[in-house]
């Protein structure tokens, strides 16, 4: 029997929202703040009208639409799908208010690109861009990695009961702490620590490239912002490439990998063992996937120097596996690059990083056990008929691999496959090779954000609208989104 | 007779030769002028960076963002039509021209940039110029900023219709306790 959802559940959704919807509100009068402090009127008024917009439709929804019932998974669920697409329709007010875009399609895009931490930007002249602007494109990218959800989560009390149901439906498999709430909390407190050491290293970069004090802090918090939260965006449009710093572009590089991992593993390291980074299997996975895409990639540059190596082609591919987007090639970059090397950044796309991080893809947990389960059915065939096999991983602790893990990770890989092959598809039909169409839909589904170009304000509407579905679908998973749909359909069953 | 017209010959020859090394040197270096010292736009120069490489060009272009020190050299970014690419100076002099550089509150300068373009950089590994000569070309300005009625009288009804609903949601709130 499947439940359907009544007016009751609808109004205590809604309600939900309304709260939600408050809270970005909230995560709004940041770039207010930073518009009002550096005298950008323009700016000014595109914030202070959006969030009244926001705490209108908030308020509104409060009003009319009273909490009817306990919330429960299906308010979970629902709220969280369609939780992502109204913050990114309404944080894309005050980018389209700008002027910087061509359409409010554009600008709801790229609100979707930062929500989803992706990095794909359909933005003009972004080298003319305001800081109060630069700083919403940016904390888009904090509060969707940190989990949009999961902060508002962390402040409201009402909603505890269910609270492992809005952490599901965000993608998160894993729980660091016994309480979902303390997880979300101990999430935003890892981001917050990791804030002030990234933004200070930064800064110090910056300065010494000769960036003014005010100029170095607020590039230091949104190049953390995109590295931490694997973002990708940048506030110049030669984007990393701008500084022409190699040492920045190595500290980009620890920040990257450091959002790539897992939080679970991060509270592990700090308060438990040191030593589970060597054993844990998704580190294994990752240096075993990262090694093998980084030796075919040695292969497709051939010729090359070990320092052009690293500058255009490991940079690219710990982007890329990260799930970043940070480009550190100017001019056409990716384009130069070969059918081979292309395809090296595809894959570690696909993979992304570790469960329970802010990347996107199918993440290393899941391939690794793919992997894991298919040499062990090799396995089974080599053994006596009646011999009995059990998988183990070391993931914190030895975990044996039961059927529902495995059965989790294949539908997870099977729909990732299916969603980036339909997306180039599109981009197909839309008259581009094949290979740059599945770079591009791979880049927007695991939420990365490198581009060959296909991604720019003149593509068609259509092929803009597919990219904002496969990154709101990559980042949330499907789940959400699928059950979603299955309660609107049994709407009108009734 | 023979000795003379084996003369004639050779004299043919030899003339013949020298024709055709002129016409290739000409050829080469009609060639070579085209690229030398050629004015060309940013996205050309990605566009044909292989007929580019290791050439003096002409770049036009904004100025954007700052200076950005290199140990005792400097970087600069310029942009055109959506593409920019680093240029790298060698003598800070060559800056004191620039004025205004883009950026939100001001319209950068639009410089010329005359030097090497790499393709693949030997000394930084990546696509840029080596400049030998800076020159502005067109002054930039502050950018006024300017705010329209529409966003102002945008934010009057929508501050009202805010001041209203949270008016009522927090009334509702109050007589419910």
């Amino acid at each position: 029997m499947i439940i359907s959802p009544d007016r009751k559940d609808v109004s205590t959704i809604f309600n939900i929202l309304g709260r939600l919807i408050l809270g970005l509100g909230a995560f709004m009068l940041a770039p207010l703040v930073v518009a009002l402090l550096r005298g950008e009127v323009s700016p000014f008024f595109d914030f202070f009208i959006s969030l009244l917009i926001i705490a209108s439709l908030g308020f509104s929804l409060l009003i009319f639409f009273p909490l009817k019932k306990e919330v429960s998974w299906i308010h979970a669920f629902f709220t969280v799908s369609a939780g992502w697409l109204v913050f990114s329709l309404l944080g894309a007010i005050p980018l389209y208010l700008s002027s910087h875009f061509l359409s409010f399609v554009d600008a709801w895009f790229e609100a979707m690109s930062g929500f989803s931490t992706t990095g794909l930007t359909l933005i003009q002249d972004l080298d003319h861009l305001s800081f109060s602007h630069n700083m919403w494109r940016h904390l888009t990218m904090f509060i969707g990695g940190q989990g949009i959800i999961l902060a508002s989560l962390s402040i409201l009390t009402k909603a505890r009961a269910v609270a492992v149901g809005f952490y599901v439906g965000e993608a998160r498999t894993e729980k660091i702490l016994p309480n979902v709430v303390a997880t979300a909390r101990f999430i935003w407190k890892v981001g917050f620590l990791y804030l002030i050491l990234g933004v200070g290293v930064y800064s110090v970069i910056l300065m010494l490239r000769g960036l003014a004090l005010d100029k170095s802090i607020f590039h230091a918090l949104w190049l953390f912002f995109a590295s931490f939260d694997t973002g990708g965006f940048a506030p110049q449009a030669q984007n990393v490439a701008y500084y022409h710093s190699p040492l920045l572009e190595i500290v980009t590089v620890v920040f990257m990998i450091l959002g790539a991992i897992n939080f679970n593993l991060h509270f592990w390291i700090w308060t438990k063992s040191k030593k589970e980074i060597l054993k844990n299997f998704e580190i294994r996975t990752f240096l075993f996937t990262f090694f093998s895409l980084l030796a075919l990639l040695y292969f497709s540059f051939r010729g090359a120097g070990a320092s052009s190596i690293f500058r255009k082609g490991f940079y690219q591919l710990i982007s890329a596996h990260s799930g970043c987007g940070f480009t550190n090639l100017a001019g056409d970059g990716l384009n130069n690059f070969s059918s081979l090397s292309l395809l090296c950044v595809i894959f570690a796309m696909m993979i992304g990083g570790c469960v329970c991080s802010t990347t996107g893809g199918i993440k290393l947990m899941r391939l690794g056990i793919v992997f894991k389960t298919f040499f062990t059915e090799i396995k089974r065939w080599m053994m006596p008929p009646k011999s009995i096999y059990k998988d183990r991983l070391h993931h914190l602790q030895d975990v044996v691999l039961t059927e529902k893990r495995i059965k989790d990770a294949y539908m997870f890989f099977a729909l990732f496959i299916f969603v980036y092959a339909a997306g180039a598809i599109v981009g197909v039909v839309y008259g581009h090779s094949p290979l740059l169409s599945l770079f591009e839909s791979v880049s927007a589904t695991a939420n990365v954000g490198l581009s060959v170009g296909l991604t720019n304000p003149n593509m068609p509407l259509v092929l803009k609208l597919v990219y904002i579905f496969q990154m709101w679908a990559g980042r949330l998973e499907f789940l959400s989104i699928f059950v979603s749909l299955g309660f609107i359909v049994s709407l009108f069953k009734k | 007779m023979k000795t003379t017209q084996i003369f004639i010959d050779r004299s043919r020859q030899r003339a013949r030769n020298i024709f055709a090394w002129c016409l290739v040197s000409s050829v080469w270096c009609l060639i070579c002028l085209s690229v030398y010292g050629q004015t060309t736009s940013i996205k050309n120069l990605f566009v044909q960076s292989n007929k580019f490489d290791g050439k003096i060009v002409e770049v036009e272009g904004e100025v954007i963002g700052e200076a950005l020190k290199d140990k005792d050299k400097v970087w600069i970014n310029i942009s055109c039509a959506g593409s920019a690419i680093g240029v790298f100076l060698s003598d800070e002099n060559l800056l004191k021209e620039i004025k205004y550089w883009g950026s939100y509150r001001q319209k950068g300068d639009i410089v010329k940039i005359r030097g090497r373009f790499y393709k693949n950089c030997p000394f930084h590994q990546k696509i840029d110029i080596h400049a030998q000569g800076v020159k502005v070309s067109k002054r930039g300005f502050p950018r006024k900023e300017f705010v329209s009625s529409f966003k102002i009288k945008l934010a009057i009804v929508f501050f009202i219709i805010c001041l209203t609903l949270t008016s009522i949601y927090f009334i509702k709130l109050w007589r419910r306790k």
